[in-house]
């Protein structure tokens, strides 16, 4: 259903990025449930087509599908005998960003969220600011004000209110 | 039926302390509503203890007032942030927060609390002239058309990503495995877990949406540019030209329709009446590729439906005793608290008890219009403060409405999951809304279907035999050849025009 | 203008709160309690479990110096929030509430919480289950009933929930009892089973009584007996099965617990605490209201009750191959 026609090269990258990311997910589940031994045991009464039964038929069209999506970036890699371009716009921003907050539960266990929500926001509203270098001062200002408004936005609305059980 | 509903609007509007608790239900509904990780049943069971000192009518009028308001208030998060509020918001955003982004999130807010404010009259006006036979019209929704309405909506992701319809089924797929992680619903077998706790818990709607849609979203600002973060663009207005909406009163009325029959249906929940009006109004669109970018009719018609749903959610309980969703099932248990037994014989024992109800959700819906306008004017402000700190503000909000949705901390490692995930499928150009369509949908088709087999004893006629799901599966199947149809005749137009 | 108004009005009561807090300086052994009580619960808002913890809390809050607040900690089919409750910091101000569930999943689970991890503090009452059938099967007895299954085993489709939980189990007690095999189907939770047996999916149903007592009255479900030693208190005409002859109890029940390591003054006061508001005839009758028997017991009977419920359970799950871990 997919239109190539008008793709052009650097694409075939994209396209196989698609379909090796179908495939991983597919790939995963086929592990998971070749590795449950329970899904198979005879725990469904009789007439109940049994917990395995849909996994399987999602996961058959996904690799499938997955595989559909592997021939058009591979034909075209073959017939142009060119190396796939990958486009790489990632910076270093969002990945960092990620592994703070990867990291952020962790830090909350050890000394409270409170102290962490103050320190993560904090830290990103300084380093994502613009024009940081121009006028430090400013820009920690802001960034301090942020980190305790935040702070006791968080503790009033999830703490106070709604009785969250945080660390 | 009229004269209880019009006395009880009488009552109410004359008596400053029940008016007084309906604007102070609505707006700590709104701002409960907003915040990410606290759903509308959360917002009630948080609530309700204050009610048991008031008397009965009292309490009603203040519990209903929170459970509309609270609708609205989902969509304030959903428009402005992309971050659902409640799980009925999810479908607002798709075109909700692209209007936002674009400036106009004035307009956006104000499209949502105007189609809040219809789809919940109308609601309430089904209630009132038809709950008896809507409920009774409901039972007829059993696990066979469950299973067949699952499916029906499956088949408009066909629709719900124009342009990539393949891989949009591919990503509903995703979706549906997402769904199956955990407990098996009906055996209890523990599937897609690895043995792991995280994975044991399931993976939770509203984790999910706030992972691929909010925490995505900063992640695609951190990542777009590398020129620095700058201000959203001014922000215009807050009515929406008038000339818009009368195009925009047939979404409307079909989102309305859609949320009180859904809603009326036990168990179905606002999340599948959203996800059913969106896609339908989709397929109906003369121009459904501005789907997602910020059309209005996407915005008006789930907000509709999903406010219809609270009227239609009401029905079941107060005809059969029966909770259309954990909602009302809050509100059911307030009710059995102050002694009153909502079921087959409320209507002819307590028909005051009825109009109160009716009255106290009218006077809701228009004290939630009344104080929506005047919140949208204060809360778009919100939008003026710098983009970075706002990014800042919103992963923050993540993680702590993630964490607070079921108070675990395995919730925020699944939202910061699929934070990645939909960042990657940013970048590799993949729709994200069919995933949560296939979340949403998956666990319902799956119970059922294999519900329906165990009733029928193995037949699977039963999903023909009987006249609502044979209907719904012929939709389906209208559904899915319609695109190829149409690839059909394009192709033989092109053929053709290129012979002449 | 209005919501920064408010959050600045919030704002301040937020740092007048936190004052205060650090006011009130270290903690001193002896003053329990002198923060909120929390309570979790592991099944979402509006439940039935999370609508007894709710009415414990706020009663019980009238009687204690702090206020007792109420924590959902969901998922893993209850799992999640007993093991967060098991696994609190021991010094009194986390309890959890839990119901027959917790020693079926015990068996299902090996995450599951043991009955060892935990100490049983209060049992707050039990929540009978009943026989219930539609009228139009033309079933009027258990006698009835019964004779129908044994003419044509699984001829009847129950509505209860999955594997494991309250009312399936005591549909799976019934079958051993009575040596009959009905058609079990699965549904997640009261409410949708409930909903199942009114559209006539489902011909009969073993909720508890409250589920069903106005359908009851309004004559289009039978209630044909209780699985408990006293008739409910909702629907006096229904007779027990004992009463029939039948010596079949089965149900589900809710009981408070404490983690383990919780010094032994904390807990006591703790029992008072509890026993009495449950006691209070006022309490009871609020949970009358709402289809709650209650009927409070300290906590060696209470661990005694879990006990001989696991007993009678646990073959009953062995025989559906339910237990999959923690064989006996």
């Amino acid at each position: 259903m997919d239109n190539d026609a008008g793709r052009n090269q650097n694409n075939a990258g994209l396209d196989l990025g698609v379909a090796v990311f179908f495939l991983l997910w597919a790939g995963v589940g086929w592990v998971s449930i070749a590795t449950n031994s329970s899904l198979f045991s005879g725990r469904a009464t009789g007439l109940d087509p049994g917990p395995a039964l849909l996994p399987i038929i999602t996961l058959a069209i996904l690799t499938a599908g997955g595989l559909a999506l592997t021939v058009s970036p591979v034909r075209k890699w073959m017939s142009a005998s060119r190396r796939i371009r990958w486009k790489s716009d990632l910076n270093w921003r969002p990945i960092g960003f990620l592994a703070c907050v990867v990291a952020f539960p962790t830090i909350m266990h050890a000394i409270g969220y409170a102290a962490a929500t103050a320190l993560f926001v904090f830290f990103w509203s300084f380093a994502l600011a613009p024009n940081a270098m121009q006028r430090p001062r400013r820009t920690l200002a802001i960034a301090t004000i942020a980190a305790i408004v935040t702070t006791l936005l968080i503790y009033v609305g999830f703490d106070l209110v709604i009785r969250s059980r945080l660390p | 039926m009229f004269d209880v509903f019009a006395a009880a609007l009488i009552e109410i509007a004359t008596r400053p302390d029940l008016l007084g608790l309906s604007l102070t239900g609505v707006m700590v509904g709104i701002i409960l509503g907003a915040l990410p990780g606290v759903s509308s049943t959360m917002a009630l069971a948080i609530l309700l203890p204050l009610s048991y000192a008031m008397p009965t009518d009292a309490a009603m009028v203040f519990l209903i007032g929170v459970f509309s308001s609270s609708v609205f208030g989902g969509s304030i998060s959903a428009i402005l942030i992309n971050i659902p509020g409640t799980p009925g918001a999810i479908v607002t955003q798709f075109d909700g927060y692209p209007m936002a982004k674009s400036g106009r999130a004035g307009e956006a807010l104000s499209y949502a609390l105007l189609a809040s404010t219809v789809g919940g009259l109308l609601g309430l006006a089904i209630l009132s002239i038809v709950a008896p036979l809507i409920a009774s019209a409901a039972l007829q929704f059993r696990s066979p058309e469950f299973a067949m309405a699952a499916i029906f909506g499956l088949t408009m992701l066909a629709y719900a990503s124009p342009g990539s319809t393949f891989r949009g089924i591919l990503v509903g797929c995703i979706g549906l495995i997402v769904g199956m992680v955990g407990f098996d619903k009906l055996t209890d077998v523990a599937r897609f877990d690895f043995g792991t706790r995280v994975l044991q818990n399931g993976i939770d709607i509203v984790p999910l949406t706030v992972g691929i849609f909010g925490f995505a979203e900063v992640l695609i600002n951190l990542s777009s540019t590398n020129q620095p973060i700058t201000h959203v663009a001014r922000i215009n207005r807050i009515f929406p030209p008038l000339a818009s909406l009368p195009k925009l009163i047939a979404p409307m009325m079909r989102g309305s329709l859609i949320g009180t029959f859904v809603g009326a249906i036990p168990a179905a929940g606002s999340a599948i009446a959203v996800a059913l009006a969106y896609a339908q109004e989709q397929r109906l669109s003369k121009e459904p590729e501005t789907f997602g970018k910020g059309a209005p009719a996407g915005i008006v018609a789930p907000e509709a439906s999903n406010n219809a749903c609270v009227g239609g959610a009401l029905v079941p309980m107060m005809t059969l005793g029966v909770p259309g969703d954990t909602m009302t099932a809050v509100l059911m248990g307030a009710l059995l608290l102050h002694g009153l037994r909502p079921g087959p014989l409320l209507f002819a024992e307590n028909p005051q008890m009825v109009g109160t109800i009716f009255g106290s959700l009218f006077f809701a819906i228009l004290l939630t219009l009344v104080f929506g306008f005047v919140a949208i004017a204060a809360i778009i402000q919100f939008l003026k403060m710098p983009r970075h700190i706002l990014m800042v503000g919103i992963a923050t909000l993540c993680i702590f409405g993630s964490f607070a949705v079921r108070n675990t901390m395995s919730d925020v490692y699944i939202m910061i999951a699929f934070g990645a995930v939909g960042f990657v499928m940013n970048k590799l150009k993949l729709p994200t809304a069919p995933l949560a369509f296939g979340l949403v949908l998956g666990p319902l088709l799956e119970e059922n279907l294999r519900r329906s087999l165990i009733i029928s004893r193995g037949s699977w006629s039963v999903f023909i035999d009987r006249p609502i799901s044979l209907v719904l599966i012929l939709l389906s199947m209208a559904a899915l050849l319609y695109p190829l149809v149409g690839l059909y005749r394009k192709n033989r137009r092109e053929q053709t025009g290129r012979e002449i | 203008m209005t919501m920064l108004r408010l959050s600045r009005r919030t704002l301040f009561n937020a740092l007048f709160v936190s004052t205060l807090a650090l006011a009130a300086g270290p903690a001193t052994a002896a003053g329990f309690p002198e923060k909120p009580i929390t309570i979790v619960v592991n099944w979402p808002a509006g439940g039935g479990q999370d609508t007894a913890a709710r009415l414990i809390a706020d009663w019980a809050s009238k009687r204690a110096p702090v206020p007792i607040i109420v924590s959902n900690v969901t998922g893993a089919g209850g799992a999640n929030g007993i093991r967060a409750a098991a696994e609190a910091e021991p010094d009194g101000y986390t309890l959890g509430i839990m119901g027959s569930s917790f020693v079926a999943r015990g068996y299902l689970n090996e995450n599951a919480t043991p009955l060892e991890d935990i100490d049983p503090l209060v049992f707050f009452g039990p929540d009978p289950g009943a026989l219930e059938v539609r009228a139009d099967t033309g079933i009027k007895t258990v006698q009835d009933y019964i004779d129908k299954l044994k003419a044509e085993p699984g001829s009847i489709i129950n509505g209860n929930d999955a594997p494991g939980g309250s009312s399936h189990i005591v549909a799976s007690l019934f079958e051993s009892a009575f040596d009959v095999e009905m058609t079990k189907v699965p549904y997640q939770g009261y409410a949708p089973t409930v909903a199942a047996i009114i559209s006539g999916e489902v011909q009969s149903a073993t909720l508890p009584v409250h589920q069903l007592a106005d359908q009851h009255k309004a004559g289009d479900i039978i209630i044909l007996a209780v699985a408990a030693e006293a008739r409910h208190f909702l629907t006096p005409d229904v007779p027990t099965f004992k009463e029939l002859g039948f010596d079949f109890v089965a149900g589900d029940w809710r009981a408070l617990f404490l983690p383990n390591g919780v010094p032994s003054e904390t807990k006591t006061y703790l029992e008072k605490l509890f026993m009495e508001t449950m006691s209070d005839p006022a309490f009871v009758e609020a949970a009358q209201k709402v289809g709650f028997m209650v009927t409070p017991m300290p906590p060696a009977e209470t661990k005694a009750w879990i006990v001989a419920h696991d007993a009678a359970v646990y073959p009953i799950l062995l025989d559906a191959d339910l237990v999959t871990t923690r064989k006996k």
